[in-house]
């Protein structure tokens, strides 16, 4: 195992002419007495020089970009495709497979249908006081008095959604709001 | 495996017992009685716009908006459950009687409550001039409907007390 020193990690600073004085003078004093130390910082240098003197790479057109995108995205989904076959068959067959494994899924779907149940109620309807929940529709199938002196008749608002069976009495003037017969 | 089993076994002793609940399943009927009115400027100024009961406050905004009384009364709120089938007779003020009959659940969306609903008076006659009354129902209004589930249907016109009777009919299955 290669040992480190704890200088080590200055080099690239020391390199780039980034460090203290107090800090670039220790470094040096390390350097001296360091074949492993010298022989990184030379690796950075040349690394440093390397790039110094790479040729500059010409700008990329358009057409390169475009077709850089598509090879991308078409490998992209080909490991993608080759990726999630395995995992399915992976994930799919001991549950079949494994009658432990499948009586454990039956419980957990037991359970979680318990739940649903639970919170919902039985035949499927929400809990709660009565008249704080739940729409105002209301069909009206059919309507009549069987006295005389009223004249039933139905209607239902939009806006509040609320159905109104209001009895017309002979001797009481009608208060319905708003085109309804007697509306005042 | 054994702890499996006994998941199962609940499981299915709840559904069934769920299954047995639902069968024999209550429907809670609601009523609230209102007195309506429309009470003199100088009165309505007096109590700062409009009269609402602070019972009633929560039907105020629709109340409001439908009808174009400005004082509504609370007088009274009945409770009842019954089973689909069974009609429950709830005893209103003014000597009102509403019967609410559940019929049958629709499961449609939130589901809705068939019902006949019918609002009677009770009329006291006299019997050979003895000065005796005996309660004989007079049919006010009789209606089937459709109330989605745990929803409100106002029902109202008849007189009473200086004003008109106006019920909100709750039921939830």
């Amino acid at each position: 195992m290669k040992k480190t020193c704890r200088i080590e990690r200055y080099l690239t600073a020391y390199a780039d002419n980034e460090l203290s004085e107090r800090r670039r003078r220790k470094v040096e004093k390390h350097l001296a007495s360091c074949g492993v130390c010298a022989s990184e910082l030379d690796s950075i240098r040349g690394f440093d020089r390397i790039l110094r003197e790479a040729p500059v790479a010409p700008p990329v057109t358009d057409e390169q970009w475009a077709r850089f995108g598509r090879i991308l995205s078409q490998e992209l989904d080909r490991v993608e495709r080759k990726a999630s076959r395995p995992s399915r068959l992976r994930e799919a067959r001991p549950v079949h497979a494994d009658p432990r494994r499948r009586a454990l899924a039956a419980a957990g779907v037991c359970a979680v249908a318990l739940l649903a149940f639970a919170a919902i109620g039985p035949l499927g309807l929400i809990g709660g006081p009565v008249g704080s929940g739940g729409g105002n529709s209301c069909i009206v199938e059919s309507l009549e008095t069987l006295s005389s002196g009223y004249t039933p008749m139905a209607f239902t608002s939009n806006d509040p959604e609320m159905t109104v069976i209001w009895v017309f009495a002979e001797e009481v003037e009608g208060s319905i709001r708003g085109n309804g017969p007697g509306a005042m | 495996m054994r702890i499996i089993a006994k998941i199962l076994l609940t499981s299915l002793i709840a559904i069934l017992s769920s299954s047995s609940l639902s069968l024999a399943k209550d429907v809670t009927v609601e009523v609230t009685s209102i007195s309506a009115s429309s009470v003199s400027a100088e009165a309505l100024s007096r109590s700062g716009g409009s009269v609402m009961d602070a019972e009633i406050e929560a039907l105020a905004p629709k109340l409001k908006s439908l009808f174009a009384y400005n004082s509504y009364s609370f007088l009274g709120l009945a409770r009842s459950e019954t089973e689909f089938g069974d009609a429950v007779r709830l005893e209103l003020p003014g000597h009102f009687i509403l019967e609410v009959m559940p019929e049958r659940f629709e499961r449609e969306g939130m589901g809705r409550i068939e019902m006949m609903v019918t609002l009677l008076r009770d009329i006291r006659t006299e019997v050979g001039g003895s000065g005796r009354g005996r309660p004989r129902d007079e049919i006010i209004l009789r209606t089937k409907i459709r109330l989605e589930n745990g929803g409100t249907v106002l029902l109202g016109g008849p007189p009473i007390s200086g004003g008109v009777l106006i019920l909100a009919l709750s039921a939830r299955g």
